[in-house]
């Protein structure tokens, strides 16, 4: 079979990107000042692409080998729909209000990324890998800074001092990570994957391996290659960031197993103790610095930051088991802390920051939003019964069956120190008297965003059997 | 009417305090009116008593172990795919944990209408919520079918005791203890998911009769958690502050249930202790030392609930050591005799405190006859606790020394028994100091309260009296036999324990007594008058005992609790450090990139495969 | 020239702009050294691809060029947001956000 115009694997990806266009052509089509409904479209259009992803067959390959869809594909591409929609639902208000005129863009350059993130993990060539990773970050930095002409008191005041230290981590990164894989080309001698996997195991290759690594690594806020990551949560959009620390970062993650697991897997003894290196520190550092911080943002930065240095161990761990586990986790991740930054938005909508300060006493004027972040910080901490315990429990796991031992401690040491700083946003939410005693009020699309987001913590928790099946047959279908 | 399958009355025990806290959380209004709250949490705790009692008085008459369980994950371990369930499990053990902690829960409960009825409503519904969740996470984790299960009901215990220590939580001494005695479990529970991990990895699931040679790390591991649950020494710190909520709490959480809950967790996994000679070995000395030290620091204590508390640790420490030298009778006895004498010294302590609104030993005084169902009760549960011969206490001491002679391990054998001395000594003190002798003036106006009050302490006193010659057929629940047998230790044992009674009288008790002790002294009456011996003795009692008392007190309160909170701020203040890094100069972030790129371009040169 | 020629150009062309990057303080100069990166690895794929004798090498240089493209002209975007905000392009001086 003629496999260059089998677009039966991008399936998917292509509806995306029709949605795109559709969302353009209407936003050309509908008269400056009466541009809403374009949130809502978007969220609808991929809730409907998320569902027919259960239906449609994706599997097979394309392009002559340089795609490949398959139950690991499939997987991540169900991760960013619902992610998508996720903050298409609940971010509309939020872009209605602030951006009249430019919503039909924003959600444009959303679906862009979105393209390129699903694109991603079904790239088997340099080319494409390059593509569909710049495709998903470069529109990001744009949404960063989307709040252009806003109000020098406002929220959005500090955002093209975020987008700018997002993009020039981005691009350097970028230049290095071109430049890697420069390297992994010339050792090799072509661009496919397996072409790579099967190379001569010259001293360039490796060069090749680490540069790309180090390029690849600021995106999922890898120590030492985060820094921009705080800056960048606390100054830009809330439901951007929202989902910036979700999307992006599996994505982000699914490219590193790309290179790591499927390219160089029977290598590992080569990279792992790189890899091991890097998440003790992004642990560390994660931690550590998220316990002083006083901004809501900024505090969740720090502890995705540490929540990925998790995810690390389970990619260390390199085993089949490491690989549905770290699958597990971001499904759990994705709701987990889409629901948090998205009852952040709803606290903080009109405020010029997310100090803590805004939480205080939420219990008394918005007791379900308090609930249902009390939710996400236990799961997000790891306390049993909701997903993220399991999470845990499963990547302590992993690392124990291959033999990290010392790493198991070092995390469910740390997860314990994490326990503070997650339980004092619940103690001020919960125990201190509110600065301003008003209601707050919350928009039918975001109510049931963080609805959904809250089932899918409290129901993976309580049933976490049918995402790990899902997990297991995409890590199975995985490294082959 | 149809009688009920022992799994349907274990269903309504579980799930009736679940549904109950259920409906108080999300009915507010409900809630916020106080009195219903408790009403349908006094419901929740009395199915939940009778439902367990039906299963407890139909194991005395022998039964089956019955298992009911709900796959719910299935799990690839190492073994090939292994199902993890939830359920629950019925034997002798779990039914008979299940009956203490329903009477206990029920006494409190009965009696807290009547200790926080001057509470605000809102307050008292909240309380009443907490005890019903409280009551359905200690029973999910009695009735676990797999160590995992039991592990999700100790998070969530953890979780209860935090809300209920911190009720009062405007006062900042409540919000902090609440908080440390978070951190300390918290800490400790570490060990215990560490100890599942290992288990599960080498043998494919979270059974406690597995066999596997890793049962030394498992076991290990699991005492780290038992000793921050059981408060055993050095992660005992955080039960004399929890004192800080109400005594009801105490008497629920601290004396009887949640740290029995460690011990719980000894004697479920006794298979997999069973295999591991070196845990017991530890968890001998450790348990010894505790006993002795604990009961060292409660002699000093001026506040009445420290006592308790102290003696609590104290008396987990005898538990411990008893499980870890292989008397596991004795220390599972001991379980239960103390949930009830220490439930009902709590509860009673809470009728002294309310009646004087002091909980100082030097504001208390002459109470047993201004309050004498309290004070009488007292006094039993008192007598209980120091082995007095005839009370429940007496008979699960012996258990335990005479286990602990048996396995040969005589150091920690000594130290119990000069606890024993202890023991008796500080309860002594406490009697004489609170209930007899003149009154105090905040004395004066005591009386005795209501009958929410007063009748869960008389339930509570016949247990810590009778539940001694029922060893038999209690011993026969946990497959094991009982034959009373008083040999020397248990002689010393007695002797010590009414030694220390005697220089509790001697010391504190009216003075009468001193002069009968001298009188009793005839021959050497001459010296005897001339008062140098009574100054002598008084003396040298004074400062030996309460000089080590409170040379130990210190070291606990400076040293140890001083060397946790270094911990704690030494790992703030690095995170505070590491804070310069990040100087918003995004020039640096891109230095720090290229800089992390040549770090692990040399460390990938550097390490050859 | 021989391969290893191509490629020390490259190499020095790409610490150059590594140079760059780290010491320019003006925005668009840090815009252009990345576009100096940039060059150097096209140089280095179209040597290597000619060194192995495929296309590939060619192929990529070109989509690298139009992504390079692309993210310069988001960067400059990005830049002139930043002008209009602050008055100036030093990146320096965009350091609110710290800690």
């Amino acid at each position: 079979m003629n496999t260059l115009v089998n677009f039966q694997p991008l399936m998917l990806d292509l509806m995306v990107l029709f949605v795109g266009l559709l969302v353009l052509v209407m936003d050309v089509l509908m008269p400056p000042g009466r541009k809403r409904g374009l949130g809502q479209l978007t969220a609808v259009a991929l809730a409907g692409i998320f569902a027919l992803s259960f239906v449609v067959d994706v599997s097979g390959v394309a392009f002559s080998g340089a795609y490949e869809g398959g139950a690991w594909a499939l997987f991540f591409k169900r991760l960013f729909l619902g992610a998508g929609a996720l903050v298409a639902l609940g971010g509309t208000d939020h872009v209605d209000r602030r951006y009249p005129g430019r919503q039909g863009e924003f959600w444009l350059l959303l679906l862009f990324t979105l393209v390129g993130m699903m694109l991603l993990p079904g790239a088997r060539t340099l080319v494409l890998f390059v593509v569909a990773f710049e495709l998903m970050g470069m529109p990001l930095t744009m949404l960063a800074a989307w709040p252009k002409t806003e109000d020098p008191t406002g929220p959005g005041r500090r955002a093209p001092e975020a987008a700018l230290k997002m993009y020039l981590v981005s691009a350097a990164s970028t230049a290095i990570t071109a430049m890697g894989l420069s390297l992994l080309f010339g050792a090799a001698g072509g661009l496919r994957l397996d072409v790579i996997a099967a190379a001569p195991q010259t001293p360039l290759l490796w060069l090749g391996l680490f540069t790309t690594l180090g390029g690849l690594s600021y995106k999922i806020g890898a120590v030492p290659f985060h820094q921009w990551v705080p800056d960048t949560y606390e100054g830009a959009p809330t439901p951007v960031v929202g989902y910036l620390s979700v999307a992006p970062k599996a994505a982000g993650l699914a490219a590193i197993s790309l290179i790591l697991v499927e390219t160089f897997g029977a290598a590992s003894a080569r990279w792992l103790p790189v890899v091991l290196f890097i998440t003790v520190i992004t642990l560390v550092v994660g931690n550590a610095l998220a316990v002083p911080q006083r901004d809501a943002k900024r505090l969740l930065a720090y502890s995705g930051i540490a929540q990925m240095g998790y995810l690390l161990i389970a990619v260390a761990a390199n085993n089949e088991s490491g690989q549905a586990v770290m699958l597990f986790y971001l499904a759990g991740y994705v709701v987990t802390n889409l629901g948090a930054f998205l009852v952040i938005e709803a606290v903080c909508a009109d405020a010029p920051d997310a100090d803590l300060s805004r939480f205080h006493g939420l219990y008394k004027r918005a007791p379900g939003l308090a609930f249902a972040l009390l939710i996400f910080l236990l799961s997000l901490a790891g306390i049993p019964f909701v997903v993220g315990f399991w999470a845990k429990l499963y990547v302590f796991m992993a690392a124990y069956e291959a033999g990290l031992v010392w790493l198991v401690a070092l995390g469910a040491g740390l997860s314990i120190l994490a326990l503070f700083y997650y339980l004092r946003i619940a103690k001020v939410v919960y125990m201190r008297a509110p600065a301003e005693d008003t209601p707050i009020a919350v928009g039918g699309g975001m109510r049931l965003a963080i609805a959904l987001c809250l089932a899918g913590v409290v129901g993976f928790g309580a049933w976490p059997g049918p995402i790990v099946d899902a997990a297991r047959a995409a890590a199975a279908a995985f490294g082959g | 009417m149809d009688t009920l399958t022992p799994l349907q009355w274990a269903s309504l025990a579980l799930f009736g305090p679940l549904v109950v806290a259920l409906v108080l959380g999300v009915v507010w209004p409900l809630r916020k009116a106080g009195g219903p709250a408790a009403g349908l949490s006094l419901l929740g705790a009395t199915v939940n008593l009778a439902a367990a009692s039906v299963l407890f008085v139909g194991w005395l008459g022998g039964a089956d172990t019955v298992r009911a369980t709900l796959p719910w994950l299935i799990h690839g371990g190492p073994e090939g795919a292994s199902m993890i369930e939830l359920g629950l499990h019925l034997d002798g053990i779990s039914v008979s944990m299940l009956w203490v902690v329903a009477i206990v829960a029920f006494c409190v409960q009965v009696f807290s209408l009547g200790y926080l009825s001057d509470e605000p409503k809102a307050g008292f519904g909240r309380y009443f919520t907490w005890q019903s969740l409280f009551l359905f996470s200690m029973n999910s984790l009695v009735l676990a079918p797999n160590l995992l299960q039991l592990f999700m009901g100790w998070e969530l215990v953890g979780l209860c005791s935090y809300l209920l220590i911190g009720f009062w939580f405007k006062k900042p001494s409540a919000a902090r203890a609440a908080l440390k005695a978070f951190w300390v479990t918290k800490f400790a529970d570490m060990g215990l998911l560490l100890g599942l991990i290992v288990l599960f990895v080498h043998t494919g699931g979270f059974e406690w009769t597995a066999t596997t040679a890793a049962a030394g790390t498992v076991t290990l591991l699991f005492f780290l958690a038992v000793m921050g649950k059981s408060a055993q020494f050095p992660l005992h710190i955080w039960l004399p502050d929890a004192m800080e909520g109400p005594t009801p709490v105490s008497a629920l959480l601290h004396a009887a249930t949640m740290v029995a809950a460690g011990v719980f967790l000894v004697v479920r996994a006794q298979p997999l202790f069973a295999q591991a000679p070196l845990t017991g070995e530890v968890m001998t000395w450790v348990g010894a030392f505790t006993a002795l030290f604990a009961a060292s620091v409660a002699v000093v204590q001026t506040d009445i609930k420290k006592v308790l508390a102290y003696s609590t640790c104290s008396q987990l420490g005898y538990m411990i050591a008893a499980l870890g030298s292989g008397a596991v009778l004795g220390g599972y006895f001991h379980l239960t005799t103390h949930a009830f004498f220490k439930a009902l010294l709590f509860l009673a302590a809470g009728g002294l405190i309310h009646a004087v609104h002091s909980n100082e030993l030097s504001h208390m005084g002459g109470l047993l006859k201004r309050l004498p169902v309290t004070g009488w009760t007292f006094i039993i549960g008192a007598l209980a606790l120091a082995g007095f011969p005839g009370f429940s206490g007496f008979f699960s001491k012996d258990l335990i020394l005479e286990g602990l002679f048996d396995a040969g391990a005589y150091g920690p054998l000594a130290m119990l028994l000069i606890g024993a001395f202890l023991t008796a000594f500080y309860m002594g003190r406490v009697v004489f100091m609170a209930l007899l002798g003149p009154p105090s003036e905040h004395a004066e106006h005591a009386h005795e309260a209501g009958g929410a009050m007063t009748l869960p302490l008389v339930l509570l006193a016949t247990l810590a009296l009778g539940l001694g010659f029922f060893a038999g057929p209690m011993a026969r629940l946990y497959g094991l036999t009982y034959h009373f047998h008083l040999g020397a230790v248990g002689i010393t044992a007695t002797a010590l324990g009414l030694a220390g009674i005697g220089t509790a009288w001697i010391m504190f008790g009216p003075k009468q007594g001193l002069q009968g002790l001298a009188a009793a002294f005839a021959p050497l009456g001459r010296v005897a008058r001339s008062g140098a011996v009574d100054k002598g003795f008084a003396l040298a009692y004074r400062q030996a005992l309460l000089g080590l008392g409170a040379g130990v007190a210190w070291v606990d309160r400076y040293i140890v609790d001083g060397l946790i909170n270094v911990m704690g701020y030494a790992s703030l203040a690095f995170g505070d450090r590491l804070r310069a890094v990040q100087t918003g100069n995004v020039r640096d972030y891109v230095y720090a990139v290229v800089a992390g790129l040549l770090l692990l371009g040399a460390f990938g040169a550097i390490v050859q495969g | 020239m021989s391969l290893q020629g191509f490629l020390l150009l490259a190499a020095a062309l790409f610490s150059l702009g590594l140079y760059g990057l780290l010491t320019r303080r003006n925005a668009v100069g840090i815009l252009a050294s990345v576009e100096l990166m940039a060059n150097a690895v096209n140089l280095n794929l179209v040597a290597f691809g000619r060194w192995h004798g495929v296309v590939d090498g060619q192929v990529f240089a070109l989509f690298n060029t139009a992504l390079t493209v692309a993210e310069a002209a988001i960067g400059l975007a990005l830049v002139i947001l930043l002008y209009r905000s602050r008055q100036d392009v030093l990146v320096d001086t965009a350091t609110e956000m710290k800690g």
